[in-house]
């Protein structure tokens, strides 16, 4: 077996270092300048590309890890561990970038963790989201735990991925419970908008929308990954382990699909599918690119067993995730907000796309460093 | 029941007195202002502009109509940007105002989101901004005073007092008005109810206050979805342990069907256990 212990830097790994870098210097100037100078938010749009892009789409990204870990240790099929150990440590990853690019987009940085600590508000999904969200970054430690407890060859070390390795059946059901409640949670946040809401991206139970279809894109990204993996580190796609996950990815979207037609039928809204505009237009992208064409090749099973074809139901599943969250907190509240014009300043550009870099770059450092993530590879690099 | 505005938008003449006593009383810095087509002045309600007359001016039978709508929080009964809010910083009191407290406040602007009036304003000028809107002189209300806008308006048209006893005297300015009224009060059912009311003698739609506001409360919006999140945990939770279970089961009878086939104990590669 080769060893995997050393980090090879490449022209574009560089880059992506580089890019995120460059988003924590940004950051970091934030606090000094505040939150208006640094960004083009305003009263009419509080909400911008930091809290849509760096959180409510980041969190999602992240669910590779709950869905991976179910099927590793709730269904005990252990074909699956080193793609969920990969999905993991994914998962790890979004997750203390998403918490770390969140204190910067909350108005006063450092009071982040207060309402954890001093004082919260039950009524509040926010509140709720924060919560489960911290609680979930323990589970991911100790999901991750034994990668890091492997390396260390001291009695110490056996110990405690022993233990690591007792009480993990109970964390990832537990990881399960509090993903369950963010994910979904996430889409209680825009249900307090109501009908304000565009009738296009207005379902009465959102939260379950954004549940299902984070679970259709957490699977969707341990796909994407395993593709990736294939093209930078020459590991085997192993279609047939991942066609079943795309399986499931079809029912959870499919339910997905069906429920939200649905309810625009019952409502009476489906004749705005209709309307000629920006807004129809990215309607119309979001259903035939996100739910349409990932679910005709998912239903086959010649296609969804194809790499080619699996990959890209994968990209479209996710697309439908990114755009669904997008499209709720600008293109579907532009009009109750009475937001005119926002565009993303150059801070806002630079940070999310070197927060961005920086998970995927972060995510081959680790990948190369730890053991058993790679997987072996079919020839060498 | 708590304190609330009775605004009567015939009565009001447009002098914006009521801006300036916000201002002074609030010690709200003033704002540059511009030219704009009405003359609603400053042209945007901000963190530090907790309260404008808006001005409309339309056509109807070919007779021209100014409006004049003092705008300001609404103070729901139930208040959409404390139910959103994280840090429990904004509260309804018992006295009827909705307040801030800044200390708590971290600045997700979530209540910006939330709020079916666009009212919370942030300071998007300061490296350590505060959420802004009226506070519906909470502090003279402790003092025992009304609030300074119903005490400087010249003309009457804002009355402060208890909510109840404001909804009686709108209902009765509309029964003894003679057709002067529409019928409706503003604030009695929207959002669920508002401590502060208006009562309008043209068509809504001829005034600056916002239509087609729910009449449910809007934190149910959220609620609804969060108090079934015991059921989801409880789903989840225990197909989750059932499918363990079940898993279990199968792998031991694979690798017992395994054991005794083959005699040896060769179990196949990927059923090992580590």
């Amino acid at each position: 077996m080769t060893s995997f212990g050393e980090y090879r830097l490449t022209k574009g790994k560089s880059l992506l270092w580089l890019l995120f870098a460059a988003a924590i210097v940004v950051s970091l100037w934030r606090l000094f300048v505040g939150l208006g100078a640094s960004t083009n938010l305003s009263d009419t749009t509080p909400w911008g590309l930091w809290k849509a892009w760096d959180v409510i789409v980041t969190v999602p990204l992240g669910a590779s890890g709950f869905t991976m870990a179910f099927v590793r240790y709730m269904l005990k099929d252990e074909r699956y561990e080193q793609i969920m150990r990969r999905s993991v440590i994914w998962a790890a990853i979004m997750y203390v970038s998403m918490g770390a690019r969140l204190a910067f987009d909350i108005g006063i940085p450092w009071r982040i963790v207060n309402p954890l600590i001093f004082w919260g508000n039950i009524h509040s999904a926010l509140f709720e989201v924060a919560w489960c969200v911290a609680l979930y970054l323990i589970v991911l430690l100790v999901e991750n735990g034994p990668r890091l407890t492997e390396r260390i060859e001291r009695p110490w070390a056996h110990k405690l991925e022993h233990a690591i390795h007792w009480v993990g059946p109970g964390f990832v059901l537990f990881g399960v419970l509090l993903s369950s409640m963010h994910q979904s949670s996430l889409g209680t946040l825009y249900m307090i908008a109501g009908k304000r809401l565009d009738a296009l991206w207005y379902h009465p139970w959102l939260n379950y929308i954004y549940l299902l279809t984070a679970v259709a894109a957490g699977l969707s990204v341990t796909i994407l990954l395993e593709a990736v993996s294939n093209k930078l580190y020459k590991t085997p796609f192993q279609t047939k382990l991942l066609s079943k996950l795309g399986a499931a990815v079809g029912v959870a979207l499919g339910i997905a699909f069906v429920w939200r037609l649905a309810s625009m039928f019952i409502e009476g809204t489906f004749g705005e599918v209709f309307r000629s505009d920006i807004s129809g237009y990215l309607w119309w992208a979001e259903m035939l690119i996100g739910y349409v064409m990932p679910l005709v090749i998912l239903a086959r099973g010649a296609w969804r067993n194809d790499r080619r074809f699996l990959t890209w139901a994968a990209v479209g599943v996710v697309y439908g995730m990114i755009s669904l969250r997008m499209n709720v907190v600008f293109t579907g509240m532009n009009e109750a907000l009475g937001a005119s014009g926002y565009w993303p300043s150059i801070a806002e550009w630079v940070s999310s796309i070197g927060w961005t870099a920086g998970t995927l770059v972060v995510f081959t450092f680790l990948a190369e460093k730890l053991p058993g993530v790679i997987g072996d590879r079919v020839k060498k690099v | 029941m708590g304190k609330g505005m009775l605004i009567d938008l015939t009565k009001c003449m447009g002098c914006r007195g009521c801006q300036v006593a916000c201002k002074q009383w609030n010690n709200l810095q003033a704002v540059p202002t511009e030219f704009s087509a009405e003359f609603t002045n400053p042209p945007v309600r901000s963190a530090y502009t907790w309260t404008t007359i808006e001005f409309l001016t339309t056509e109807v039978d070919g007779k021209t109509l100014s409006t004049f709508t003092k705008q300001q929080c609404m103070h729901c009964e139930h208040p959409a940007c404390e139910s959103v809010c994280i840090a429990a910083a904004i509260k309804k009191t018992d006295a009827g105002p909705v307040t801030i407290d800044y200390d708590k406040c971290i600045g997700c602007r979530y209540c910006q989101v939330a709020c079916p009036f666009g009212v919370p304003k942030y300071q998007y000028d300061k490296v350590t901004p505060k959420m802004q809107k009226c506070t519906m002189c909470a502090d003279r209300i402790e003092a025992g005073l009304e609030t300074a806008c119903a005490a400087t308006c010249p003309s009457g048209a804002i009355k402060f007092g208890e909510r109840s006893d404001l909804l009686k005297m709108a209902r009765e300015r509309i029964a003894k008005g003679n057709g002067k009224y529409i019928d409706h009060i503003y604030g009695e059912e929207e959002a669920g109810g508002t401590a502060v009311l208006y009562l309008s003698g043209v068509p809504l739609d001829l005034t600056k206050l916002k239509q087609g506001v729910t009449e449910e409360a809007v934190p149910n919006f959220t609620w609804k979805a969060m108090k079934q999140l015991p059921a989801l945990l409880g789903v989840v939770g225990l197909s989750s342990l059932g499918l363990m279970a079940y898993s279990s089961r199968r792998n031991a009878v694979a690798e017992a069907e395994a054991a005794a086939g083959k005699g040896a104990g060769k179990s196949k590669g990927g059923k090992q256990h580590d």
